[in-house]
Order: structure tokens, then C-alpha cells, then sequence
């Protein structure tokens, strides 16, 4: 060994005591622990804490020579300056070029931070390899032992490491070395590898790095791998200081559990090709009005047509059950379930507008009400408007009663108030004579099975409100065993907006309720597996291309922006030149008011002079003077302010020849737009994709052609959220619900079933309800199926045929078929010997419990009736078998 | 119980010049109906609300339900019994990481940066959002 080569040395310092460090305070000690690599022989650790007076660090020479002479990088920590220059003097001097890593980051001086200096500590294990491995204070416990050879293998499947000894060499290294890899972690954590020595340094490599490994690779760049994170890959600091040294590694991306995408040169261009795909605009659709229906015969044959009203939270659906072969297309009204009374209305303005009669939802949204409260109509005025609007709007003609018997929609178990309050409206105001109730999604399984066929299933029915899950045996409602989760469409849009509102503050009042409808129904799905979806995610190049970024509508005469500065100049100058101009008008028409004035006074004083006495004196009389004194002050006055005047007026004129730019500062303009402008940085800081592209943002508005620029202000990037918001109903903790999410409820209503029972109900596991309609929605649920289902056990999931309609179509058939049995229809006489809450069981109704509760004719009187009536009805009234 | 007679409409309706939706009688119902779940002028100035859903349930637990009777608060999902995951506020990825500050979850160094430059305004939306809002630590 040449005496040259002893003089390597690195300085290893101590900076951290880690709590998971072995070595805290030994010295050539024998350390052995789960973190150690390699095989059981012996390793020693080796810390120093302060070199001798050459700078070089006893007892470790020998070793480290050896070591070091493959390894290009050195890694420093703070050195002193003088030390610094004679390592790399030394080491010139052997022919390896000295690197000095300069990236640090500890939180323990922000000087030494700012300065760029990594603190790490090196710890030297010795193994029958000789390896050094170093690692980072700071990333320690984030660097999974074994990640960088894996790395490694993904990047070079076919090179294996060097296994063999490591020769001790002298002088320069004759063999030159592979490219080596660096690989950096989802936290900016580098490492730098290489095959030869298995080495694993952690590195931020700067310039001096990349350009002492081309020099000792004598090829060009090495690689750089990122791994699970491209887009901290994209900002880490590496590759930025290799683009900006004009030096391109070339890069590939791993994802975590998956293999080497194909490399990417060029990476600064992904984002500046700025996909104009992908932009959507807002609907923003207007419902157009109803018009009013002629009823037409369909509404009158030998027995009165039944009227099929789906009253749902969101949507109301209201239609003739026409008999005969062929029963009609869909429901003649469909109408959103909310009535807006107008500020006026009291006053005698234009009464309550329902439906479809509002237009559009958002300038009224704050008036908007809606006799539903969750799933069940509270509010029966409105629910009376409601129906008013759809008796009206069909053409219901008959006078002072509605003649056709009505099916009508409830909630799952619903109240007994509620029935009774419902009961009472349409037997007490609209006079119908009778009423069948069901439930929606019990309406759209028996439309969706064949006829006359007695099934069992379960059926998921997911709503605006609510969500229930419904087991069916042998064709009845199985009603103890229902469970309804309390979160729904409404509460998607809702969870939608906020996030939306959150990421985008400058956009609050833009993101409105009817928009995130629009998202939902149009842009959003269920992921077949959540996690996994998201890890897709997190890739840039998957988010780009699958970002839907929605364009609000925006103005583009912002105040000032369409002018440029001088432009702005010259209309503040005509403004200053017309007031101007105002003012000597004025003051030439004054001035002429008092010389005529004058005038007059002058002529009365000659009077005096003349000596016309009596004329003189009519005439101070007609001025209101007293003397000639006050005449002649008068005079005096009056002549000097003619001057004034006189004086003025040249003066203006003089002024308006020189230009003068008024200095007044136009703030006005700009502090409207920065607002905007720091929402977009804001926005744009955590958008990696447009990190590039801030700096351009940042640019005063004064320039010319800002049209696209307010384009890309106005979008909303919706990325994640297409799948986080209509997740909600899976995972309800995503909005802090504490209920199960379907399938956990899914899983704990089957299990209080036997096993056989299980089978036959997961055959026929049946989808309805607006809220299912997202793509993606049945491959979930057959997905979590197969996860609580026994091995190979089957099932079977139907999506209804349309999940809206379905309720109000299988209405209509049910109505159809049961129009002559009286068995199933509630009539008059029977609301009023038993009670509004009174039901009729049947195929698709609740179950009924025989409590009677007393009527509430007038609040005070029976208020506190505690309702503790037995069930004098008879128990046996309502079961259908 | 026979329907108290009161005009339910006010009668200011009838004397406006154009006809209006409201002010018109709609044939096929009865304008001397009233709700008797409604207050109205009848029972006074107090208690002219309708009922919401929470006083409607409460009113109902009151009455004889049997064991095994189904009724709307029995049909309520029992709460989840697997351990939630833990998601971004901001990006909705999976968070592994709490910022001890402000509480928010995250997955990235960036987001990290991101939500320490967030108003607090912003801070208490992201929480309100999970329901995370609590003082009690």
C-alpha cells in the first residue's frame, strides 16, 4: 500500500445520538443488532469525533482506504474550511476527485441549513465485504434495509453486484466504474449504489457530485431512480440540479410492489404539455317548466285510474297507472322535491314555486325548502304544495275531491306520525278514495324479477338521504332484520363541495350544490379497490390524465386587465382635461353673472352723480341698499372678485397646456386581482405538477394577453375526489360517521341468518336508488362479497335496469295488478274508524305495528296524550301472509 | 275528528288583480283544510312549526313497540367495529403521517409544506369535515 493512499481519510462526525443507534457510545466495540446487515461476522463500529492535526482520522485509515477507493462521493459534514481543502488537495493528489456533499438537513441550526451540509454519521461496519455503509441521521429510520438493492435489481435485472473481494488497489482506479444509482425514497432520501461495492451512501448529489461520478464513470450521467414517489422524484433535489446544470439523467420511476416504468428523459416537458383535454365546463342545466297536462282519457275508463306518485327526497315522480296492453311511457312529471317561497310571497307576491317551475336551483338556494327531513315528509304544507303541483300538472280535473285511488312511497319502517299526517292530507284535503303505501325499492325489485315469481334477495337501495339494505325472504320484507345508514347522495354533494371549497377558497361562492351534483352524476365512479385506486393516484402521469378539471365560468373584462398601463394613463388624462374644463366654464360664467352685475351698480352710481336723486333712490330701494356708502362697498367687492376671476381663468388656461399626470396610484385594480392570484399559488404550491409554473403566475397583470391564464384560474381540479366522494358510503368514516359502512352492514346482516338462508339471499343481491348509478358501483359490491363469502361460494349482484325509474315503474305494475283486490288499498272508511297511521300490508309495503296513536286534531288539547293506546285495532288486521 | 273550518288561505289572496297560482282555489281540493299537525292560528302564536324528524322519533320511542318490531330507529346501522383508515385531508391518499400542529392527516412532504401555510380557517373546514373538531386532545 502506497504511503499516498493512507493519507484518504473522511471526516466522520457525530452529530446525532440516535435513539435506535447501537454505537451511542462505543468505540471499537463490538455492536451486533437487527440492523445490521450481512452475515454474523464480526462488525465494529467506529466513531470519532475530531480528526488530529492533519485533519485525519487514526486508526481508521487502513480500512477505510480500501473502501473509499470506489466509492467517487464523500459525504461530509460541516467541515472546517482549512480540513476541507487538504482532504481534497490529498485526495488529488491520488487521482480520485473529492465530492462534497453539501445537502443537509438537520432542524438543529438553521445556519448549517441554510448552508447546505448534510449531517450524517458513519457508521462503518465491517463485514467480510468490507462495505461501508453510511447512513443519514435524518432518514435512518426511513431507509428500509434492502430497499436500495431491490432498486437495483428492478433497474438492472441482469447485472448482479459484485460479488467478489475487493482488491486493494493503488493509485488510480484502473477499472472504470458503472454509472452508479441513485435512488431516492419518497422523502427525498438519496442513496447512491453501486454494483462493484454494494455500497449504499445516502447522497443529495449537487453538481460536484454528478461531475466527479462522470469523471470516474467517464460515461455520462447515472441513473437515477425514483422510488414510489415520482413526484418528489420530480422535485427532489437532484434532478433539479441536474436539469439546471444541463445534464440529464436519465430517470425511471418505480412504484412501490411494482416493476421499472420506462424511462422518462424528459421531464421538465411532461409538464408544460399543458393537456387541454380533460377540461370540462359546467352544465349548469335550467329545468324548463311543466307544462300543465291534459289528463286525455287515459285518466277515465270504466273505474277510476289509479295515480302513481313516487315521493322520493330528491325527486318526486308523478304519473297515471293507465290499464290496458300497453302502460305507458315514463312518468309525465319528475320534478326535484323542493318549493322556494319568495320574499314577497307573504305580501301577495307570486305564492311558492315548486319543481321545475324554479328554473334553476342556485339563486334560490337559501330559500329552497323541502318537506323532507332525511328520508320522511316533516313538512306537510309543502308536501301539499307538492302535490298540488303534480295533481295540477297532470290534469286532475275532478271537482272538489282527486277521484283516483293514489299509490304513494314511504320511507323504510316509517313513522306512525308521519303515515298518520300523510293519511290525513290526502283522505281530509285532496278527498282520494284510497291509498296504498310502499316502499321504492321493494316497487323496483318486483320490476325487475320476473312475474309471478316469489323471490328472495337482498336488496342494497342506496338514495339521496339514505342508504338501506333490505333482506326479502319468500317475497315479504324481512323488516327486523333492515338496516338504513344514514348517508346518501345529498351528503356526497355536501362532503364534495367542502372539500372543493377548502382547496379552493377563492371560488366559495362558485362551487355550489348543483355543480357537485353535476360532478357526481358525470365525473365521479367507485374504485373497485380504494387503496389500490389511490395508489394510482399518486402517480403524475395518472392524475394527469385523469384529472377532470372543471372550467367555471369567468368574465374576461376583469377591471383593467383588457387595458395596458399607458392606456390607462390616457383616460385619467382626458378625465383630468374635461374636469378641467368644466371648472373655467363655470368660472367664465360667474365671471360674466358679476360683470353684469357690476355693470348695473356702476349705472346706479352714476345715477348718484348725475344727481337723478329720486331715480337713485328707486333704484337702491330695488337693489335692498341703504346708502351710497354700501353701494360703492358693493362696488368695490363686486370688482375685486371680477378680477379674481379674471386672474383664474388665464391661470387654467396656462395649466391646460402643460401636461400633468396625475401621480394618484391605481390600486384598486391590482389588489382585486392578487387575491386571486395567491389562491392560485396557494392551489398551485400543492399541485407538484405546476411547481414549474409559478414562477410565470407570479407576474404582474399588466401585461398584454392574459386570456389563458384566467382559463387555467377558473378550472377546478378534480382528482382524488372523484372517488373520495361517493366513497363515503363504504367508508362513512371518511366524514366522520360512525355508522358501518354497506359492507360491513352487508356482512352483519347476513350473519344473524343461517347459513342456508345466507345462500339463497346473496343469489339475488339486487342494486337501486339514484345513488347507485356510479360506474364502477357493481364490480364494488361484488368485490366485498367475495371477501365475506365462504371460499367459492357464489352470489349473484343485479343492478336495477334504470335506478331511478324503477320505483315508479314497478308502482305502476303493482298498481295494475292489484287495482280490483281490496285487500291491499287503505279506503276512506277504514283511515277513519282506525286511525291515519292504519296500513294494509302487502308484497311491498312496511310491516305494520298495531299502535294506535290518537289524533292530533288541535295541539293543545291532546299534546300530551302520551299515545299509549293499546291496540285495540286487533293485531290480525294488518298480516298478509 | 271533524276539520276545524278555517279558511286556510289568507284572504288577501283573492283580492290581488292577477291571478296567481296561490290565490287561485285548486279544484280539486278542499279549501277549508287544515293540518292539525300544524299549529295555525288556532293554537295560538306558539308551536306553529311542524315537528322535525327528532321530535317525531322521540315521540315514537314513547310508544308500546314490542322486542322485535321494526321501527325507523331500530334500522339504524350499528356502528363500524374495524379500525378506520387514516386518509389525507388534503389529496385523500393514504396518510401515515399526523401534522402535530394543526392535527391534519398527510402523506407527502408536500403536503406537508402545504398545510403548514394553510389559514386556520382552512385548518378547522379540513377537521369539521372528519368531525375532528374537539378540543380535548
Amino acid at each position: 500500500m502506497t504511503q499516498t493512499v493512507h493519507r484518504f481519510f473522511v471526516r466522520i462526525r457525530l452529530q446525532r445520538q440516535h435513539p435506535r443507534c447501537p454505537r451511542s457510545a462505543r468505540r471499537f466495540g463490538r455492536v451486533s443488532g437487527p440492523d445490521f446487515a450481512g452475515s454474523g461476522a464480526d462488525r465494529r463500529v467506529f466513531s470519532f469525533q475530531s480528526p488530529d492535526a492533519h485533519g485525519c482520522l487514526p486508526g481508521l485509515r487502513e480500512r477505510l482506504v480500501t473502501s473509499l477507493a470506489y466509492l467517487p462521493l464523500l459525504l461530509s459534514g460541516s467541515m472546517a474550511p482549512g480540513v476541507r481543502a487538504e482532504c481534497e488537495r490529498r485526495l488529488q493528489s491520488c487521482g480520485r476527485s473529492l465530492a462534497i456533499c453539501t445537502f443537509k438537513r438537520t432542524t438543529r441550526s438553521k445556519q448549517a441549513r441554510d448552508r447546505g451540509f448534510h449531517l450524517l454519521r458513519l457508521a462503518w461496519f465491517r463485514s467480510s465485504a468490507s462495505r461501508l455503509r453510511a447512513l443519514c441521521s435524518a432518514c435512518r429510520s426511513r431507509e428500509p434495509r434492502g430497499l436500495v438493492p431491490r432498486v437495483a435489481k428492478q433497474i438492472w435485472p441482469d447485472k448482479a453486484p459484485f460479488r467478489g473481494r475487493i482488491e486493494k488497489e493503488r493509485g488510480r482506479s484502473r477499472q472504470p466504474l458503472e454509472p452508479p444509482l441513485v435512488v431516492i425514497n419518497s422523502f427525498g432520501a438519496s442513496w447512491l449504489y453501486t454494483l462493484r461495492t454494494r455500497d449504499i451512501v445516502p447522497t443529495a448529489p449537487n453538481e460536484a457530485t454528478l461531475s466527479a461520478r462522470r469523471a470516474g464513470c467517464g460515461e455520462s450521467s447515472g441513473e437515477v431512480a425514483g422510488f414510489s414517489d415520482e413526484r418528489c422524484l420530480k422535485s427532489s433535489v437532484a434532478l433539479r440540479y441536474a436539469r439546471e446544470r444541463g445534464f440529464a439523467p436519465s430517470v425511471r420511476t418505480l412504484v412501490r410492489g411494482g416493476g421499472a416504468r420506462p424511462a422518462r428523459s424528459n421531464m421538465a416537458a411532461a409538464s408544460a404539455a399543458g393537456p387541454a383535454a380533460n377540461v370540462f365546463p359546467f352544465r349548469d342545466a335550467r329545468s324548463a317548466p311543466d307544462p300543465v297536462l291534459e289528463a286525455g282519457p287515459v285518466a277515465y275508463g270504466p273505474l277510476p285510474v289509479p295515480l302513481v306518485l313516487d315521493n322520493g327526497s330528491f325527486q318526486a315522480r308523478a304519473g297515471w297507472a293507465c290499464p290496458g296492453p300497453d302502460p305507458g311511457p315514463e312518468p309525465r312529471l319528475q320534478f326535484r322535491a323542493v318549493c322556494a317561497r319568495g320574499r314577497g310571497a307573504a305580501r301577495g307576491g307570486p305564492g311558492p314555486q315548486v319543481g321545475n317551475a324554479l328554473g334553476s336551483l342556485e339563486p334560490l338556494r337559501w330559500m329552497l325548502r323541502s318537506p323532507f327531513d332525511r328520508n320522511v315528509p316533516v313538512n306537510l304544507e309543502l308536501q301539499e304544495l307538492l302535490f298540488d303541483y303534480s295533481f295540477q300538472h297532470l290534469g286532475v280535473s275532478s271537482q272538489g275531491c282527486v277521484d283516483h285511488p293514489i299509490v304513494l312511497t314511504e320511507a323504510v319502517c316509517n313513522p306512525l306520525y308521519s303515515r298518520q299526517m300523510m293519511s290525513e292530507l290526502l283522505f281530509e284535503c285532496y278527498g282520494i278514495p284510497k291509498v296504498a303505501y310502499g316502499i321504492d325499492s321493494l316497487f323496483s325489485f318486483y320490476h325487475n324479477q320476473p312475474k309471478n315469481l316469489i323471490s328472495s334477495g337482498l336488496i342494497i337501495s342506496s338514495g339521496y338521504q339514505c342508504t338501506h339494505i333490505l333482506p326479502i325472504l319468500e317475497g315479504r320484507l324481512d323488516a327486523k332484520n333492515c338496516k338504513r345508514i344514514n348517508l346518501g347522495g345529498s351528503q356526497a354533494a355536501g362532503y364534495l363541495q367542502r372539500l372543493l371549497q377548502l382547496k379552493y377558497p377563492g371560488h366559495l361562492a362558485a362551487i355550489t350544490l348543483s355543480r357537485m351534483e353535476e360532478i357526481l352524476h358525470e365525473h365521479s365512479y367507485i374504485a373497485e379497490d380504494y387503496v389500490e385506486e389511490l395508489q394510482k393516484w399518486r402517480c403524475p402521469d395518472y392524475y394527469e390524465n385523469n384529472v377532470h378539471k372543471m372550467q367555471l365560468p369567468f368574465s374576461s373584462k376583469l377591471l383593467g386587465s383588457t387595458l395596458t398601463s399607458e392606456e390607462k394613463q390616457e383616460r385619467r388624462q382626458q378625465q383630468l382635461r374635461r374636469l378641467q374644463e368644466l371648472n373655467a366654464r363655470r368660472r367664465e360664467e360667474k365671471l360674466q353673472l358679476d360683470q353684469e352685475r357690476l355693470d348695473r351698480l356702476l349705472y346706479v352710481q352714476e345715477l348718484l352723480e348725475d344727481g337723478q336723486m329720486d331715480q337713485f333712490h328707486k333704484a337702491l330701494i330695488e337693489l335692498n341698499m341703504d346708502s351710497p356708502e354700501e353701494l360703492q362697498s358693493y362696488i368695490q367687492k363686486l370688482s375685486s372678485a371680477v378680477e379674481q376671476a379674471k386672474q383664474k381663468i388665464l391661470q387654467a388656461e396656462v395649466t391646460l397646456e402643460v401636461d400633468v399626470v396625475d401621480s394618484k396610484p391605481e390600486t384598486a385594480d391590482l389588489e382585486q386581482l392578487e387575491p386571486s392570484l395567491e389562491d392560485v399559488e396557494s392551489m398551485h404550491d400543492f399541485e407538484p405538477l405546476f411547481s414549474e409554473e409559478t414562477p410565470e403566475v407570479e407576474k404582474p397583470v399588466t401585461t398584454v394577453q392574459p386570456v389563458f391564464n384566467l382559463a387555467a384560474y377558473h378550472q377546478l381540479y378534480v382528482g382524488t375526489e372523484r372517488i373520495r366522494a361517493p366513497e363515503i358510503i363504504f367508508q362513512p368514516s371518511l366524514i366522520g360517521e360512525e355508522q358501518a359502512g354497506i359492507a360491513e352492514t352487508l356482512q352483519y346482516i347476513l350473519d344473524r341468518y343461517p347459513k342456508d338462508v345466507q345462500e339463497t339471499l346473496v343469489q339475488n343481491v339486487f342494486l337501486t336508488g339514484g345513488n347507485t348509478m356510479y360506474p364502477g358501483m357493481k364490480a364494488r359490491i361484488e368485490k366485498e362479497l367475495l371477501g365475506m363469502r365462504p371460499f367459492r361460494s357464489s352470489f349473484q349482484v343485479q343492478l336495477a335496469s334504470n335506478p331511478v325509474l324503477d320505483a315508479w315503474y314497478g308502482a305502476r305494475d303493482w298498481a295494475l295488478d292489484h287495482l280490483d283486490s281490496d285487500e291491499v288499498w287503505v279506503t276512506r272508511k277504514e283511515y277513519e274508524e282506525k286511525g291515519g297511521e292504519y296500513l294494509k300490508e302487502h308484497c311491498a309495503s312496511n310491516i305494520y305495528v298495531p299502535i294506535h296513536l290518537p289524533k292530533q286534531a288541535s295541539r293543545s288539547s291532546d299534546a300530551q296524550a302520551s299515545g299509549k293506546g293499546t291496540g285495540a285495532s286487533g293485531s290480525g288486521a294488518g298480516e298478509h301472509a | 275528528m271533524e276539520a276545524i273550518s278555517e279558511n286556510k288561505m289568507l284572504p288577501s289572496d283573492f283580492s290581488t288583480g292577477p291571478v296567481e297560482r296561490a290565490a287561485k282555489p285548486l279544484p280539486f281540493k278542499d279549501p277549508n283544510f287544515v293540518h292539525s299537525g300544524h299549529g295555525g292560528a288556532v293554537a295560538g302564536k306558539k308551536n306553529r312549526t311542524w315537528k322535525n324528524l327528532k321530535q317525531i322519533l322521540a315521540s315514537e320511542r314513547a310508544l308500546p313497540w314490542q322486542l322485535n318490531d321494526p321501527n325507523y330507529f331500530s334500522i339504524d346501522a350499528p356502528p363500524s367495529f374495524k379500525p378506520a383508515k387514516k386518509y389525507s385531508d388534503v389529496s385523500g391518499l393514504l396518510a401515515n403521517y399526523t401534522d402535530p400542529q394543526s392535527k391534519l392527516r398527510f402523506s407527502t412532504i408536500e403536503e406537508f409544506s402545504y398545510i403548514r401555510r394553510l389559514p386556520s380557517d382552512v385548518v378547522t373546514g379540513y377537521l369539521a369535515l372528519r368531525k375532528a373538531t374537539s378540543i380535548v386532545p
